[in-house]
């Protein structure tokens, strides 16, 4: 096994001094998450034997910080998240939320979530969609704020369409556009592009760095693509194999805000390949570069 | 011009043939009109009274329709009781399992010794009929939601428990339930209609299928056979809207 | 556990189910037309009426099997056709439909005078059971696998053969469910068929006994119509095991 840079798995994560670089912190919301020697055991049907699917996972996350989680699959990105999420119970260690649970982050509504299954509702129209966040409150919806999300996603003409119309690429704008209705202090994103083709998804990323600079907000992006991790996030974590831990963190140094000429950069293209090769060593892949 | 022709012969040649078949046997079979009437006689005896008729059809279908009807609401609000008590789940499936095997339309004249002659038995037997399977249609509508929709409902807080059930049943749950309602709505609508005409013609009073047996007392078959072909039509037509409703909304409702 | 407890509750609800009938035929709750479960069976055994019920069944049965017998070469056939040409195709959905939502008892008229009362339930027993087959048929055969259909043509076999070899096959489970709602649509079209004036059959005596007041006669007779298709139902799912065992 060979490969450059061998960081080691660190246990303990600080939050990276200065995540953000240009004018983002003057903006930045959302709250700070803890996680500490957090551990995911699943029991299987038959009842006795059990799937460790996370291991001992540490770190901390600073209020309106952008994160990626990349790793095989299988290394349990999509748990970590859904437990941070409050929709997975944790089996071991410790999840606060700005010194919260994060059920109570939900009780509050204060969580947005976009998934690769987009979950629109068929029946209700683009704009109803993204109202429905006010309605599970119990809020009357902020209809100038729907107007200006849908702006942002471009889908203005089509406020009033059923989901069933759009392309993949525009529920996925939907989804987005509801999941940031309510102004989330947390954002978690579980691989909301992963159903979409290499061009629009490049798209997407551009869009969501768009809308997401509109309002930061501490977020999470599970996501397969390392472009996408990096050209989106401030740190990219990179998850290893079942059980899942943290293999790696690496800080993105690009300024904002980032377009896709980002993407040509010199300093995105040598981060890319490096975490790259090491992604490879982690999948077993290394003997055969 | 021609085209439309083309095309309306190879839609329809299935009834064109039972149309020309009819008129053939009534020819070729030399049988006495007032036994077999013709197609022509048949629709002039429509024609001749369409307020007989319609007084007729109108009892059979608002019969029919209103216990379909009454049969949906009664399966879907069972079925939502059910779906926030399983153990009531418990108590109507073995009794849907046990209702399904009994052929519900030898059970009529039961029904009419036991409920009396009048529409409260066609009512009734309808009931019988509909409820159960647009409970089990319902119920599974009720539980369909995806995960993704379930986990996105959980993100907000809204899971069906406590106070959240409500709002859960009633903006996801129930919108979920609507394509099987309407599946239920197809798959009776022709079998509430049949149920109806027999009840009707076991009891002897009103509606289409009383005019049916009355007509051949007096030996008047051509009206007899008006009144069959009326039902058949509004059953077909029935049918046709209801699929057509569902086609329409399963295409929304799926993406 | 969970099985046993299942079974614990069928039986106590069973139990309870026919504890009430018997006591709301003994108390007269639900008026005279409702007949205690004890008086029932007395009644069903008395030989007169046993020999009566007996010969109503046999020759609904046999109705209902001369039925079901055609009525299912009958839509089975007629489905086939339409994949072999396929220019019937449009037509014979349409067709469908219609016979689809066809009330089975508006065909009674017709019936009457052109095949005679005494042949009416077979042929009513028959026309409900061509009606589910002839849908079950067509719906089987619209599924058809498109890779194995795509083989075929790539192989240039004709329609008969696709027909035979992959899409009757895969229409055989569709078909199968068609026929097992068949025997129950084949006994209950006998029974509308006998209301038509039929000599004998327990829609006969369904119906005289309704006129006439005979509260053990309707029931008892309602109940045998009940066993009929119960029986013939499971007959024909012990076969349709029987095929999938083999088939497997």
């Amino acid at each position: 096994m060979s490969f450059d840079a061998p960081t080691p798995p660190p246990t303990l994560l600080e939050p990276s001094p200065a995540p953000c670089t240009s004018g983002q912190a003057l903006t930045s919301t959302g709250r700070p998450i803890t996680l500490r020697s957090v551990g995911k055991t699943y029991a299987l049907d038959d009842g006795q034997s059990t799937v460790r699917a996370i291991d001992n996972v540490s770190m901390d996350i600073a209020a309106g910080e952008f994160i990626a989680i990349i790793g095989p699959s299988g290394s349990g990105k999509s748990t970590l998240v859904r437990m941070i999420a409050g929709l997975e119970e944790i089996s071991e260690g410790d999840i606060t939320i700005a010194g919260d649970s994060p059920r109570a982050l939900i009780a509050q509504q204060r969580l947005g979530m976009a998934m690769q299954d987009h979950g629109l509702m068929a029946w209700l129209s683009v704009r109803q969609n993204i109202a429905l966040p006010f309605r599970l409150s119990g809020k009357v919806p902020d209809e100038a704020r729907i107007d200006r999300l849908l702006q942002l996603i471009g889908l203005a003409d089509f406020a009033d369409v059923r989901p069933t119309q759009l392309s993949g690429g525009m529920k996925q704008r939907v989804s987005l556009a509801r999941a940031l209705v309510l102004e989330p202090d947390v954002l978690i994103l579980d691989e909301p592009f992963g159903a979409l083709d290499a061009v629009t998804r490049r798209q997407m990323n551009q869009e969501l760095q768009k809308i997401w600079a509109d309002k930061p907000t501490t977020t999470l992006l599970v996501t397969h693509s390392l472009e996408e991790a990096v050209l989106l996030a401030d740190r990219v974590c990179v998850m290893s194999p079942r059980p899942g831990t943290i293999a790696s963190v690496h800080s993105v140094p690009l300024p904002r805000p980032r377009t896709l000429a980002t993407t040509f950069d010199e300093t995105f293209r040598q981060l890319v390949a490096s975490i790259a090769k090491e992604f490879d060593a982690i999948c077993g892949l290394g003997d055969a570069l | 011009m021609k085209t439309a022709l083309l095309q309306l012969i190879k839609h329809y040649w299935g009834i064109a043939l039972l149309v020309f078949a009819w008129q053939a046997m009534v020819m070729v079979s030399g049988f006495n009109e007032i036994v077999v009437p013709s197609t022509i006689m048949v629709i002039q005896a429509l024609v001749a009274e369409p307020l007989y008729f319609l007084h007729h059809s109108a009892y059979t279908f608002s019969a029919a329709i209103g216990g379909l009807m009454l049969g949906i609401a009664l399966g879907l609000l069972f079925a939502s009781l059910a779906w926030l008590t399983p153990v009531l789940d418990g108590v109507i499936t073995p009794a849907t399992l046990l209702v399904r095997s009994i052929p519900i339309v030898a059970f009529i004249p039961i029904v009419i010794r036991l409920a009396g002659y009048g529409s409260q038995t066609i009512l009734l037997v309808t009931v019988m009929l509909t409820f159960f399977p647009c409970y089990v249609f319902a119920l599974t509508g009720l539980r369909s939601p995806s995960k993704a929709h379930q986990d996105f409902f959980a993100s907000l807080g809204c899971r069906p428990s406590g106070l959240a059930t409500w709002r859960f049943y009633w903006r996801l749950a129930l919108p979920s339930a609507v394509p099987n309602l309407l599946t239920a709505l197809r798959l009776l609508a022709p079998t509430c209609v049949l149920v109806a005409l027999v009840a009707e013609f076991l009891m002897g009073a009103q509606g289409l299928g009383y005019v049916m047996v009355r007509a051949r007392s007096d030996l008047r078959m051509d009206v007899s056979w008006a009144a069959a072909m009326l039902a058949t039509v509004f059953s077909v037509a029935f049918f046709v809207a209801a699929s057509r409703l569902e086609a329409h909304l399963s295409k929304v409702w799926r993406h | 556990m969970n099985r046993t407890s299942r079974f614990a509750s069928w039986c106590i609800g069973f139990s309870l189910l026919i504890f009430f009938w018997e006591l709301a035929g003994r108390e007269n709750w639900l008026g005279s037309a409702w007949p205690s479960l004890s008086a029932l069976f007395a009644f069903m055994q008395d030989p007169s009426s046993a020999a009566l019920l007996l010969r109503s069944s046999a020759d609904t049965a046999s109705n209902a099997t001369i039925g079901f017998l055609l009525g299912s070469l009958v839509g089975f056939t007629l489905a086939c056709s339409g994949s072999v040409w396929t220019g019937l195709g449009p037509g014979l959905a349409t067709f469908a439909t219609f016979v689809n939502a066809t009330p089975l008892i508006a065909l009674g008229p017709l019936l009457i005078v052109t095949v005679g009362e005494e042949v009416t339930p077979a042929a009513t027993a028959g026309l409900a059971v061509f009606f589910s087959v002839f849908i079950a048929t067509l719906s089987g055969l619209q599924d058809t696998n498109r890779d194995q259909s795509d083989v075929l043509s790539i192989y240039g076999s004709g329609k008969i053969r696709a027909l035979i070899c992959v899409r009757i096959p895969n229409a055989m489970p569709k078909v199968m469910d068609g026929l097992k709602l068949g025997t129950t649509a084949a006994v209950l079209g006998a029974i509308i068929g006998e209301w038509f004036g039929a000599p004998t059959g327990l829609g006969v005596i369904l119906v005289s006994a309704m006129q006439n007041f005979q509260i053990e006669l309707l029931w008892a007779s309602a109940l045998c119509g009940t066993v009929l298709s119960g029986l013939s139902f499971f007959l024909l799912a012990a076969i349709q095991t029987q095929f999938i065992k083999r088939l497997v």
